[in-house]
């Protein structure tokens, strides 16, 4: 069975500086902010690795790749990836992947293609753009059924179990291969961590690289949104007294708005 | 005594309001966070000695009362505020009792002319910090804890900051104290900038970690607040000796920068989520203070990095604002399965060694950890405090440990401990810098005190010879 995972690494916002929120567009220089894989993605990578594990206990062959696209790959989540047993990891290097959904399926949906994966996981979100978009565009590139809210993805005799939500509950579903899941809150929340050894001697093996160009599509304009909470103290002794007060004070601020 | 009757008795000195017996507020009193207990925490299971109940006295007089009584009827008694041990130190013994201060919550008198502020021991510091902020003042401690901690406990243990390069450690800090005795004696130290009138009685206090008496109000020392006036600067290096050696080489030529930190390759994958240059150490610096000296240390560790001769990398001002803004995000997950949901239980361990030996201590350690220890998952080191003989090694460290009961995280994790204790006794380092020692490193304490340690068994003696006070922390049991 072949796998492939697509994952992401982000930068972790809360440690972006806020004078850099202020002014932010896509070339501000946030290489300083903290680097982690994204939650779903990392959900995903998870689960392909307990499909593989249970797979192998019954004898089977699996081969589990992982492939991102972005400017780089941080090398301390190649050797992770190694360590913890991914077959291969492959970085499909372009400049600017936000927002361009649409190019970042075709340039996935190519290198599916050519893996002829049985299996695709992804997480739901596409960078901190955050369209959503991309498990869908990979699933109308590659004509394959896509699955989302994806929660647990179990190997079974005939299929793949797969728990996923949907607007009318919780289904545990049989399905037959080749499919795209999309995994969304997953109990399953973290990828295993890997010994030092196993880093060890991951670090040594090279990551797989290929230069691939994206076209551009729309950049909304971001703006910075100013959000604070206030405090507001009710300085008045009775419960009466201080309803009319709070009355007051929203009917200023929603005829301010 | 009777748990019925010891109960009642509190209740008696400080009222039934601030006596608590029920489970939850028991647990939650007894929650320390050195790392194989978050993890029991975060598995269901709770392998600490359950206390009879908590104490909360309301001020000076009451903590008096209550120890008085507890004295004469021999019963164990844990001092505790805010609640940030990671050392085991505020574990209590069964059916013994837990001793709250942090109900004692006031700041009582900030004094402009004499830079002091005086505080009761359950303040927490991040209030006090903020209060003094407004007002144009800082207390110059920051520790990482700051979230949580309060003056009370800060004291006890001998903390330090993350500014202490500048500003001292809370020993620098600490101007005067009221402290009351196992016997229910109240003490006053008083305050003034410098005595010479005897042995330095607040030492008493510092550091004891509670187990020569209860701290109940604090004077500290206080700065003019000038974050604007701040100088801060990043850079990479290649090698932590070499990282080492350049920080040396800015402490010992008389520079003093509020922050001097250095990062090890490990740390900068693990804590700063590889943002840096590969196979790099990082160093970060900060000077804060008046203008003119801020601006020329900072010119100072810029001239040193440029001609130390060492392959660096200048990475600008943003590492370290970033750090700034979040580096005690920590805290705020203190409660979360952060490390236990990849199956690991994770923390850290401080030591301290003149500049020889430092390098010496890392480089052992990092060797044998991962060749005797399996399952070790990162393992990294940093330097954070720095002096003109020496600085601290903070290690950072983890291993799996979800495929053994969960009983078993506790010796693993004392395997790792060990090890690191061991490498820096043997080169004459001390094995705790700023956390405390608490319960889990009391067995190292004859060898770290050489000689010197029957003086502490002398101390208990004078001031808790019924040995009521926070047993198991500093003092190995003799056996009868």
């Amino acid at each position: 069975m072949r796998i492939l995972v697509c994952f992401k690494v982000l930068p972790e916002f809360e440690t972006v500086l806020e004078s850099d929120w202020k002014n932010f567009t896509p070339q501000t220089d946030i290489t300083y902010a903290r680097r982690a894989l994204n939650c779903f993605d990392a959900s995903a990578l998870e689960i392909a690795l307990r499909i593989k594990d249970t797979l192998q206990t019954q004898g089977k062959e699996v081969l589990c790749h992982a492939a991102t696209l972005g400017t780089a790959l941080p090398a301390f989540v190649r050797k992770m990836l190694y360590a913890v047993g991914f077959g291969q990891v492959i970085l499909l290097q372009a400049e600017q992947p936000e927002f361009a959904s649409t190019a970042v399926a075709e340039q996935l949906a190519g290198l599916a293609r050519e893996g002829q994966y049985d299996m695709i996981l992804t997480g739901k979100q596409a960078g901190y753009a955050d369209t959503g978009k991309v498990p869908y565009l990979l699933a109308e590139q590659l004509r394959m059924p896509i699955l989302p809210e994806v929660q647990m993805v179990e190997a079974v005799d005939n299929g793949m179990e797969v728990t996923h939500q949907t607007d009318a509950g919780l289904y545990c579903s049989t399905i037959q291969l080749p499919a795209i899941l999309s995994v969304g809150n997953s109990p399953v929340n973290a990828m295993r961590a890997a010994t030092l050894l196993a880093q060890l001697q991951a670090a040594k093996v090279p990551l797989e690289q290929r230069q691939v160009t994206l076209w551009e599509e729309e950049v909304p304009r971001l703006s910075y949104v100013q959000s604070e909470k206030t405090c507001t103290m009710l300085p008045e002794d009775t419960v009466a007294s201080q309803v009319e007060s709070l009355y007051e004070l929203l009917k200023i601020e929603g005829d301010a708005r | 005594m009777e748990k019925s009757q010891l109960i009642q008795n509190l209740e008696q000195l400080v009222g039934a309001a601030h006596v608590l017996s029920d489970e939850e507020t028991i647990l939650e009193s007894s929650k320390d966070y050195i790392g194989f207990r978050r993890y029991e925490r975060d598995k269901g299971k709770f392998f600490v000695n359950q206390a009879a109940c908590v104490v909360k006295p309301q001020n000076t007089q009451q903590v008096s009362e209550v120890l008085a009584f507890l004295n004469k009827n021999r019963i164990q008694t844990t001092p505790r505020t805010g609640g940030s041990s990671v050392t085991m130190s505020i574990e209590p013994e069964p059916d013994g009792v837990i001793l709250d201060g942090s109900d004692m919550n006031e700041v009582l008198e900030i004094n402009e002319t004499d830079m002091m502020v005086t505080a009761r021991c359950g303040t927490p510091l991040e209030y006090l910090e903020e209060y003094l902020n407004k007002r144009g003042f800082t207390t110059g401690h920051f520790p990482q804890s700051l979230p949580m901690a309060h003056v009370g406990g800060l004291v006890a243990t001998r903390s330090i900051g993350q500014l202490s390069t500048l500003y001292g450690g809370i020993e620098d800090l600490l101007v005067g104290l009221e402290a009351v005795l196992a016997d229910g004696t109240v003490v006053r130290i008083k305050n003034n900038p410098r005595r010479s009138v005897g042995p330095d009685l607040r030492h008493l206090f510092l550091g004891s970690e509670g187990m020569l008496g209860f701290i109940t109000e604090v004077t500290m020392k206080i700065f003019p607040y000038k974050p604007e006036d701040r100088w801060m600067h990043a850079y990479a290096i290649r090698g932590m000796q070499n990282g080492l050696d350049l920080i040396r080489s800015i402490i010992v030529q008389g520079y003093r920068p509020a922050v001097v930190r250095l990062h090890d390759e490990a740390e900068v994958e693990s804590l700063f989520g590889g943002a840096y240059p590969e196979e790099h150490c990082l160093l970060l610096f900060l000077a804060e203070g008046p203008k003119l000296l801020t601006e020329a240390t900072g010119k100072a560790v810029e001239e040193i990095v440029a001609n130390s001769g060492y392959e660096i990398i200048d990475l600008g001002q943003k590492p370290v604002e970033s750090w700034l803004q979040t580096r005690n995000d920590e805290c705020a997950h203190m409660d979360e399965p952060v490390y236990s949901k990849y199956g690991a239980v994770a923390d850290t361990c401080e030591i301290s060694a003149p500049w020889s030996e430092i390098g010496n201590i890392y480089a052992a350690v990092k060797e044998r950890v991962p060749e005797e220890v399996k399952y070790m998952v990162s393992l990294g080191g940093h330097s954070s405090h720095s002096y003109i003989n020496g600085t601290n090694i903070y290690f950072t460290f983890g291993f799996l440990a979800s495929m053994k009961p969960v009983e078993e995280a506790r010796p693993k994790y004392m395997q790792v401990i060990s090890i690191i204790l061991e490498e820096t006794l043997k080169r004459g380092g001390s094995i705790a810098h700023h956390h405390g020692s608490g319960k889990y490193r009391t067995k190292w304490m004859p060898q770290e005190h050489g000689t010197s340690y029957p003086l502490l068994y002398k101390l208990k003696e004078a001031l808790d010879p019924n040995g009521i006070l926070n047993k198991g922390v500093l003092l190995v049991e003799n056996e009868e």
